[in-house]
């Protein structure tokens, strides 16, 4: 090689000019740059909004979930105590976040799900809360393939319905959250498919046909959000062109309904019970539901649209503003008043009324949760499960537990109304995610929570170089 | 550069869309450069991912990118680069003596030239992490000595003081293995 200084910079330029193109063609990057943003824009966020409208809408609110979650925790923690108790012959077993299809506590931690589902009223959250549990189940199914255990039905069936409601609950999003929950989407729902993927030969034959399902959920919801290309309106007209009439969900929900209270946990039936037996009484509408089920799957999304729901909460006052409901109101419009229908009973109920008022929620609180909430009233209930730390609920609890609350017995009373709800469409839920630190931990893997902490920090990028 | 400044104030606000454009004007430039630093086509598009979720995070400070976006860029990427190498140190360059005598008598005109610019390429591997940035950005990239410095936060005397010393080095290098 020529070493003149001419021929070298003639060279460097030659072989540097050489660059063989992006073997990913800079996709994953991208993707990843926007879905970063997207979860560095929900601590910003409120910030963008109006301070006046933010502050009254928010403060509110927090107050509230404040106590939700202690009532939740107090409520959780007795549960889980009296349900390790009986499942342990004394020992204190407390069910993780950990645990897997099989565990017996398993159905403690959809219980907590359901509970946080039933808690969360917000639409934005809501659907946050969906995207993180159907991710759970995801991971659920990762590692049991990863153990060489077959995949029952239940968290794969649980993982569809818990896509399709977060869909439904971003067509009910105010519009400026939208985008974001659709990058969430985006990059959850291909990881579900991943992990479909994965299953699939694990997948025992009766479950064949909720696996296909699931994969058609994670799907049409991936198909639906990067269609939207983070427009809202278009988001609302591909979601109503995919997702048609409200009957087209209610039917998957229909599976979903089931998942919940059957599969998953069989407990949990209990829950599905927990709903329908006792609230029967009290809400009829839920009825339908149940168990979410599969009146609701109508149902459910009826309640997503639930604007209906929202409505009410909104009325409550604080979820109101947020809820926006105006504005989504119009936009579901579709699949709403479906579900309004089952709300709208909750609301009535009455029971609700308390909590938040937000009609879904109302009757989640109604249920055990708020019970407690507000008043012990609910712990007392609890009490009697007690157990549950404040984790607790998640996990601890076993079967049993969930069962319990389930049948409500005397707390349960309250959390029976609530719990249908919840679990229908897992609306309520949500909570979580609003409440930033219950639920943070039990999901933990909102990501969001953890998002917002680091996000700002590295500056490193900035530092100067050395 | 006027109307990046529009670009990044949305972007600022994690604008989905100012910062997918972002993205797609800087993303493939950024990557060759990258690329020219670690000869790895999938590690630089690793690394380019990376470099954009480190802006993403920093955009909020404006000291950080407000004289120029693209030497801010730049310099995000060099230190990418530089940490890559710290956590997992490049694979030792083959001995130029041996990749030559392995190959040497290769007739064809095309393997001889592929094989000067191995030869190059490993005697570049053998400079000093700043003066790889410096060679890059000159011939690579095609900046003047003045943006170089710009990028490189030294003046452009010492840029041309880097550029002489590596130039020299490479010539050493190349000759030494060139003549046992």
């Amino acid at each position: 090689m020529t070493t003149t200084n001419h021929n070298l910079e003639y060279e460097l330029k030659k072989l540097y000019a050489q660059v063989p193109p992006p073997p990913g063609n800079l996709a994953v990057g991208r993707e990843r740059l926007l879905a970063e943003a997207a979860q560095l824009r929900i601590q910003v966020t409120p910030l963008a909004v109006p301070v006046g409208h933010a502050a009254e809408i928010r403060r509110p609110r927090r107050r509230r979930r404040t106590r939700l979650l202690l009532a939740y925790k107090i409520i959780a923690t007795v549960l889980a105590i009296a349900i390790g108790a009986a499942v342990t012959g004394g020992g204190v077993a407390l069910a993780s976040a950990d645990n897997l299809p099989g565990d017996a506590l398993y159905p403690v931690k959809l219980f907590v799900e359901d509970i946080r589902l039933a808690l969360t009223t917000d639409p934005t959250a809501k659907a946050e809360l969906n995207l993180t549990l159907a991710t759970e189940r995801a991971e659920e199914m990762h590692r049991l393939v990863a153990h060489s255990a077959p995949v029952p039905a239940a968290p794969i069936e649980r993982m569809a319905w818990h896509t399709r409601a977060a869909m439904t609950y971003i067509a009910q999003a105010q519009p400026e959250e939208i985008p974001w929950l659709l990058l969430q989407v985006m990059e959850r729902t291909r990881t579900q498919q991943r992990v479909l993927e994965q299953v699939g030969e694990g997948v025992p034959e009766e479950a064949q046909a909720v696996w296909r399902h699931a994969q058609e959920e994670a799907k049409r919801a991936y198909e639906t959000a990067s269609a939207a290309q983070g427009d809202p309106k278009r988001f609302l007209y591909e979601y109503q062109r995919r997702y048609g009439d409200i009957s087209g969900p209610q039917d998957s929900e229909g599976p979903y309904g089931p998942p919940d209270d059957a599969g998953p946990q069989g407990p949990q039936d209990g829950e599905g019970p927990y709903g329908p037996p006792d609230d029967a009484g009290p809400q009829d509408p839920q009825d339908g539901e149940g168990p979410y089920g599969p009146p609701d799957d109508a149902g459910p999304q009826g309640p997503q649209d639930g604007e209906g729901p929202h409505g009410p909460q909104d009325d409550t006052g604080p979820l109101g503003p947020q809820d926006g409901e105006g504005p989504h109101g119009p936009q579901y419009d579709p699949g709403p008043q479906d579900g309004e229908g089952p709300h709208g009973p909750q609301d009535d109920a009455g029971p609700l009324g308390p909590q938040d008022g937000e009609g879904p929620h109302g009757p989640q609180d109604d249920a055990g949760p708020l019970g407690p909430q507000d008043g012990e009233g609910p712990q007392d209930d609890a009490g009697p499960p007690g157990p549950q730390d404040g984790e607790g609920p998640h996990e601890p609890q076993d079967d049993p537990a969930p069962p319990g609350p389930q049948d409500g017995e005397g707390p349960q009373e309250p959390q029976d109304n609530a719990a249908p709800p919840s679990p229908q469409d897992g609306e309520g839920p949500r909570e979580p995610q609003d409440d930033p630190a219950p639920p943070g931990p039990q999901d933990g893997n909102d990501s969001q929570g953890t998002q917002d902490a680091d996000s700002p920090s590295d500056t490193s990028a900035g530092r100067p170089k050395r | 550069m006027t109307d990046n400044i529009a670009l990044l104030k949305r972007a600022k606000a994690y604008d989905t869309a100012a910062l997918a454009e972002l993205y797609d004007r800087y993303a493939p430039k950024m990557y060759a450069y990258i690329y020219r630093r670690v000869s790895d086509a999938a590690l630089a598009e690793d690394l380019t991912s990376e470099l954009f979720v480190r802006v993403l995070r920093a955009i909020k400070n404006e000291n950080a990118w407000r004289d120029s976006f693209t030497s801010w860029l730049y310099r995000i990427a060099h230190n990418l680069v530089v940490d890559h190498y710290r956590r997992r140190p490049p694979v030792a360059p083959l001995p130029l003596s041996e990749s030559l005598m392995d190959r040497g008598d290769t007739p064809a005109v095309r393997a001889e030239h592929a094989l000067a610019q191995e030869s190059l390429l490993s005697a570049i591997r053998c400079l000093t992490p700043a003066q790889q940035e410096m060679l890059a950005l000159r011939f690579g990239e095609g900046l003047t000595a003045r943006e170089t410095a710009q990028v490189m936060q030294k003046t452009t005397g010492a840029v041309e003081a880097l550029q002489h010393r590596a130039t020299a080095a490479l010539r050493r290098i190349l000759m030494g293995e060139r003549v046992p």
